[in-house]
């Protein structure tokens, strides 16, 4: 597993530069899995070589090793390291440190019980073990409704001898942790970094999320730094950013073909004025899409729809929608510049709303499974927490 | 007074969730069930207390100390569900460290578990098997969901779809199964079956071995078997 930092390592290196190492270090783990499932699952699906234990490390390696030549060809930067270390911050880092290991550790213990994760996500993984074939796992389930990120995850711990694939879901969450801090440290002190990680990474269903070996996690990991990095690329216009907020927000694709990282996107089109009338182009298409296929509008699935997300999504997430609502109003209010995370997080809400309107057109039975609304609408915690702290900061630096 | 009110409810706080996540594989077969948090909130409504208490150095408008408190509740109460979780999870670990994969999944699945390896050890893998109807009781015998997983790479079918039920001879086994998961108790398979041999499992005690008898549902009713029927093949078909 911690291999696939490695390559994970140089991809973040060619995108962000060597010069922001903390950064490219809290990205190796979730950059590295993903290049390596996508790499191995083209090799398999569409090139045929069977997966085993040896082709999966020979793919590995080349892999690191074109990276590494890649890299070299690039030039040099002095390492920025944007905080130095004091005692109390030292005491913090071995508390942290702890937790981590002790998290990392307890993971390996369990075995994989949740019942998605036994009947879909590690089924899958088991059965490319034992035929060596992506191909074998298709009367299960379609890649394109449930990608292969976590499966082929599995699969590299199980060939590699892992007993329990769980250990992945804690290097995701704890490399979270280090991107938001690292990502907020650019523009906060120590201390006020620190507090709005713990709010970031606090937020329901989040932190319970790493013992469980869902998509859910991952997907929204993805989403939440590409978020992150969409917002600094719009303070700071470095292309650097912009081109890690992509990668990473299509990088959510790859762990559930949710709608929600096309969202990202169409906030970043909306925002940045050259592309806005791109945005409206694309959002009238996907409203007339949509329209013709739920078409005729029904006003009674609808109207339950909402009494659904009422009571699942809003009344479970309370408080955060409420701090939404102020914020968006605090925000309109006093005129803040960057208003990327208020348009994004109001598209997430959009897309939450007729998201579940469609499910419930094509499922009956739609309000009978709440816990899986919210797992897939956790995202909007942590972006709402995000954008609480970008006003903040917006705050503070108007005031100095 | 509100330090030590504070002070008390994070003791509390730690502790509730460490025994919480200690004592909880799933809410199906723990035996100590507790939910810390109203203990959680509690805590967090001191900590936004205290804040709001000593909050004289910062100025801020109304709407503006509606979510500083929001925020600073958010977090205090969810840091005690996290370290314990962290805390519980690791004692469980460290206190059944030479638990086998077995005693594991018992743990989340319960004894059902020893059935499905029981299942997996007498079928030949080339084999197909027909499961009880996918509808309760027979949550997990019946779902080829869940048991087409543990018997893979078997060929695994549900008896609710009628053509199975009907051509229940096509498949080599049929699954014996009692569950009474949230309805009454039903013996599977509900109709006669001629069978080679009819394996009833021991639940920690011997199987039982019963060959040339075929299998009738009103001779088992009373006795809730869980096992397996081979079905006997004509061969001059």
């Amino acid at each position: 597993m911690l291999f696939l930092c490695l390559p994970g390592y140089l991809f973040s290196r060619l995108l962000l530069g060597n010069s922001r190492l903390v950064e490219n270090l809290a990205l190796s783990f979730p950059i590295g899995i993903q290049i390596f499932t996508l790499s191995v699952f083209v090799f398999n699906f569409v090139f045929g070589v069977q997966l085993t234990q040896v082709t999966g490390w020979a793919l590995g390696l080349s892999l690191t090793l074109l990276l590494l030549l890649v890299n070299t060809a690039k030039k040099s930067q002095k390492v920025i390291l944007t905080f130095k270390p004091t005692y109390l911050f030292a005491a913090i880092l071995i508390v942290v440190l702890l937790l981590f290991f002790s998290a990392l550790i307890s993971s390996h213990w369990f075995p994989i019980t949740d019942w998605d994760a036994v009947t879909l996500y590690d089924f899958r993984a088991k059965v490319i073990l034992r035929t060596g074939w992506i191909s074998d796992t298709l009367f299960r389930a379609r890649f394109t409704d449930y990608p292969l990120l976590t499966t082929l995850g599995h699969w590299w711990m199980r060939v590699n001898g892992s007993f329990t694939p769980l250990p992945i879901y804690q290097m995701f969450l704890w490399s979270f942790v280090l991107v938001v801090f690292s990502a907020l440290n650019k523009n906060f002190s120590k201390r006020t970094s620190l507090l709005a990680t713990l709010f970031i990474v606090l937020c329901p269903k989040l932190f319970e999320q790493s013992f469980v070996a869902y998509s859910n996690l991952p997907y929204t990991i993805y989403l939440i730094i590409g978020l992150i990095y969409f917002n600094i690329w719009f303070s700071e216009r470095n292309s650097e950013n912009l081109s890690m907020a992509l990668t990473l927000t299509l990088m959510s694709f790859w762990a559930r073909t949710f709608p929600f990282a096309a969202g990202s996107i169409l906030a970043m089109l909306y925002v940045f004025k050259p592309t806005r009338k791109l945005f409206y182009v694309i959002a009238t298409g996907g409203l007339i899409y949509f329209l013709i296929n739920t078409w005729p509008f029904n006003i009674q699935i609808f109207w339950s729809s909402l009494d659904f997300l009422k009571w699942s999504i809003l009344g479970y997430y309370f408080p955060y929608p409420l701090m939404f609502v102020l914020i968006a109003v605090y925000q309109f209010k006093n005129k803040i510049k960057n208003n990327y995370l208020l348009v994004s997080t109001t598209i997430f809400w959009l897309l939450i709303i007729l998201g579940n309107y469609y499910y419930a057109l094509s499922d009956p039975n739609y309000s009978s499974i709440p816990d899986a609304a919210q797992r897939t609408t956790m995202f909007i915690n942590p972006a709402i927490a995000l954008l609480l702290i970008s006003v903040l900061h917006e705050k503070e630096t108007a005031l100095s | 007074m509100a330090y030590f009110i504070l002070g008390l409810f994070s003791l509390l706080a730690f502790i509730a969730n460490s025994i919480e996540y200690f004592h909880y594989p799933n809410f199906l077969y723990s035996h100590i069930r507790f939910s810390p948090l109203q203990i959680n909130a509690l805590f967090g409504i001191c900590v936004s207390v205290i804040v709001l208490i000593h909050r004289r150095s910062v100025r801020l408008s109304p709407s503006g100390l509606v979510i500083a408190l929001l925020v600073v509740y958010q977090i205090s109460s969810r840091v005690p569900d996290a370290i314990g979780m962290i805390i519980g999870k690791s004692a469980r670990v460290a206190t059944r460290l030479q638990y086998s994969e077995l005693d594991k999944m018992k743990l989340v699945w319960g004894e059902s578990v020893g059935f499905f390896n029981f299942l997996t050890r007498e079928i030949p893998e080339a084999s197909s098997v027909l499961l009880p109807p996918e509808t309760l009781p027979w949550r997990y015998t019946g779902s080829t969901q869940f048991l087409g997983p543990w018997l893979y790479p078997r060929k695994v079918r549900t008896a609710l779809e009628p053509y199975y039920r009907l051509r229940f001879d096509e498949f080599d086994f049929i699954v014996i199964s009692s569950e009474e998961d949230g309805a009454n108790v039903s013996v599977w398979p509900d109709f006669p079956v001629e069978a080679e041999q009819i394996k009833v499992y021991g639940w920690g005690v011997t199987n039982q071995t019963i060959t040339g008898k075929d299998w009738n549902p009103d001779q088992w009713r009373d006795k809730k078997p869980w096992g397996l029927i081979t079905v006997k093949k004509n061969h001059d078909e």
